[in-house]
């Protein structure tokens, strides 16, 4: 879907799918137009003591990706009112608005979660929240990306020590961001011309939902999302939450080791799939296909849907899997499979899981012979084979009857 | 519905007609159609580095309209809407561009032009687009033919009907064939689009339910997935007649472009 790039395109993240739910939209008229940001955060008031103590490296600018600063962005951007953080792992730049604390309850209850834990970190943010303004909303989304890079640590027990490696050991990439040599950029916009104007510039082309994209020269990954791309009941901070997590999970899959290649499909979006079901397993974002309806939340309950096809030994081999390509073509069934696989490896043993995630990461080296599609199949197999250290179709058995005895019925 | 309150209006059954009730939701198929495929321009042009890679530069600097309009146009002869950007008033122009039932008219015409959105930073005046939105009080988007000629300023408080008018007037001078007919014959594809989308997806749903309750082999599962496939294709066919109506074409042009010539301001 877009030029291939150092070695391997990424896709452009299942684009969020303009979900069907409802076109009753936005209101009219907003009348006051966006709120201004303070030019200084206010919660840390931009000292670099209480910014530290916060897990801050800056407020910006600073280099952003290939041949380009987050004050060349903001040029290009025009009015867009973006604001910047670097943390440990991350660069973010936000241009979201204000945001009304929510009614839903699952949502508030997470969003006071996230809360208490900023006020730790923030010594001026007191009190309570009633309303998240543009500075509280890129410091909740520092501190998520920051989480889903430990969890992702942790899932596969791996240590921040490990990248890039010492020399002669098993490579483990070229830098110490899970083995790139440059930060991951995240940039949360609030208008769709905000992320195509970006991505025209920068990315090749332009893209209005989302975006991840490989920078070659800083050796980094690009991931970029506008809110306004979710209509109707979707447009909430949750689902945008669970749609980051779902892109930037595959960054950090694709990442992990030096980026050469991704895939294989199935297991790169069960990966980003079992992931963002963390932030909420009723959101079913990315699994409708490009004539269909985002499905209710009632079909999010997947375990025993699961459990029932394997019930009636109706499920796909992942043999058949490995050759699953665009998953904007998917069947509904597919996405859930692929999301069962990974719920498999990664909910029984981590040193496998490792393990797994390793091999299927191997580099692989340009061979004049051989189709890199062919090589990178290869790769998808002997991963499955040696990291799990059982073939292909024992490995089917083992999942059907691990389903079978640990989800639900019903 | 202006002028016609508590009717139907023929190339929108679906606007509110006197009724206080939204219209249903579009189906994602109907959605596609009604998508404005936007443009987003930055003025970034590619400078060879001193190591020989490629890199967009963002220059700030006005270019004359001319200029301006040969940049945005691209190869693309369409007549051209072009929206700004506004960061204080944010929704009186989206209100009329948005996805809604009460908008999918422009939503549908759009398609016969090329739909450009600049951000609200064209108004600084080093802004390579500035020329396009220049004065003391700047239009929110104008129509024009491509080189900027026959342009008509709107200040985006215009109503739906005044827009649909200035559009129309727009799309009758500049194609061969009338779109009136083919916006009718798009609306009415739209809604058998809708009920298909409906049925396929209600179809999908019940399919799986059933081989999650019986099994793949049920002969209820296989009446539905070829019920599915019989639809799917007819949606496909329908799909392809929108790309055939929508398939007007534009009117050879012999005089010569003088960009910027005003035709009419609408404020």
């Amino acid at each position: 879907m877009i030029p291939l790039r150092g070695g391997g395109g990424l896709q452009p993240a299942a684009v969020l799918v303009f979900a069907s739910l409802a076109a009753l939209g936005r209101a009219e008229v907003q009348g006051e137009g966006r709120t201004p940001r303070p030019a200084v955060d206010p919660y840390t008031q931009g000292d670099p003591q209480a910014a530290k103590s916060a897990g801050y490296v800056s407020f910006g600018p600073f280099l952003w990706g290939d041949d380009h600063t987050s004050e060349r962005v903001q040029a290009v951007l025009g009015g867009e009112p973006l604001i910047w953080v670097e943390t440990a792992h991350f660069r973010l730049g936000s241009s979201l608005d204000e945001y009304d604390f929510p009614s839903d309850r699952i949502e508030r209850k997470k969003l006071e979660g996230e809360l208490a834990r900023l006020k730790e970190r923030l010594s001026g943010l007191k009190g309570k929240v009633k309303k998240l303004d543009p500075w509280l909303r890129l410091h909740l989304y520092a501190l998520r990306l920051e989480d889903l890079y430990s969890d992702f640590l942790r899932e596969f027990a791996l240590e921040e020590s490990e990248f890039p490696g010492p020399a002669g050991a098993r490579p483990m990439g070229r830098g110490p961001y899970l083995g790139m040599a440059d930060k991951f950029t995240v940039l949360l916009l609030e208008k769709k011309s905000a992320l195509a104007r970006y991505t025209s510039t920068y990315c090749e082309k332009a893209w209005e939902a989302s975006f991840r994209y490989y920078f070659t020269k800083s050796d980094g990954l690009f991931c970029g999302l506008s809110y306004d791309a979710l209509e109707g009941e979707l447009q909430n901070d949750l689902v945008f939450h669970y749609a980051l997590v779902f892109l930037v999970t595959q960054n950090l899959y694709g990442g992990f080791r030096g980026y050469d290649s991704e895939g294989p499909v199935w297991w790169q979006e069960g990966l980003a799939r079992w992931f963002a079901r963390k932030v909420d397993p009723r959101c079913l974002l990315y699994t409708a296909g490009k004539d269909e309806t985002l499905r209710d939340e009632l079909e999010a309950d997947w375990e025993p849907k699961v459990r029932a096809r394997v019930g009636h030994a109706y499920f796909p081999s992942v043999e058949e899997m490995l050759a699953w390509k665009d998953p904007e073509e998917w069947e509904f069934s597919r996405h859930m499979m692929a999301w069962s696989r990974v719920d498999f490896v990664l909910r029984r043993d981590r040193a496998k899981a490792r393990a797994l995630l390793m091999d299927l990461r191997e580099p692989i080296p340009w061979s004049p012979e051989r189709p890199r599609e062919e090589l990178l199949a290869e790769r998808s197999r002997n991963a499955l084979q040696s990291a799990l250290g059982k073939d292909l179709a024992a490995f089917d058995r083992e999942w059907a009857a691990w389903v079978f005895e640990n989800y639900a019925k019903r | 519905m202006a002028g016609n309150p508590g009717g139907v209006d023929p190339l929108n059954p679906l606007a509110p007609a006197g009724s206080p009730y939204l219209a249903a939701p579009r189906g994602p198929t109907s959605q596609s159609e009604l998508e404005i495929r936007w443009d987003y321009p930055v003025y970034a042009p590619k400078v060879e580095t001193p190591t020989g890679r490629t890199v967009a530069t963002f220059e700030k600097r006005v270019l004359p309209l001319l200029e301006a309009m040969a940049i945005l146009a691209g190869a693309d002869r369409r007549p051209v809407l072009v929206l700004r950007e506004c960061q204080t008033c944010t929704g009186t122009d989206d209100a009329l561009l948005t996805r809604r039932a009460d908008n999918e008219k422009t939503m549908l015409m759009s398609r016969w032009f090329h739909c450009v959105k600049l951000p609200a930073d064209v108004l600084d005046v080093d802004h390579p687009f500035h020329a396009l939105f220049e004065g003391d009080s700047p239009s929110h988007l104008f129509i024009a033919d491509w080189d900027g000629s026959g342009r008509t300023n709107l200040n985006g408080q215009q109503s739906r009907t005044e827009l649909w008018s200035i559009m129309g007037e727009k799309l009758s001078a500049r194609y061969a064939s009338t779109h009136e007919t083919a916006l009718a014959e798009l609306f009415s594809i739209l809604g058998e689009l809708d009920a298909l989308d409906d049925k396929v997806g209600s179809l999908r749903q019940q399919l799986d339910a059933e081989i999650e309750k019986d099994g793949p082999k049920s002969a209820q599962a296989a009446k539905i997935q070829k019920e599915i496939t019989r639809l799917a294709n007819e949606r496909s066919e329908l799909r392809e007649r929108a790309v055939r109506v929508s398939a007007l074409k534009l009117k050879e042009r012999h005089r010569p472009a003088s960009a910027g010539a005003p035709s009419s301001e609408k404020a």
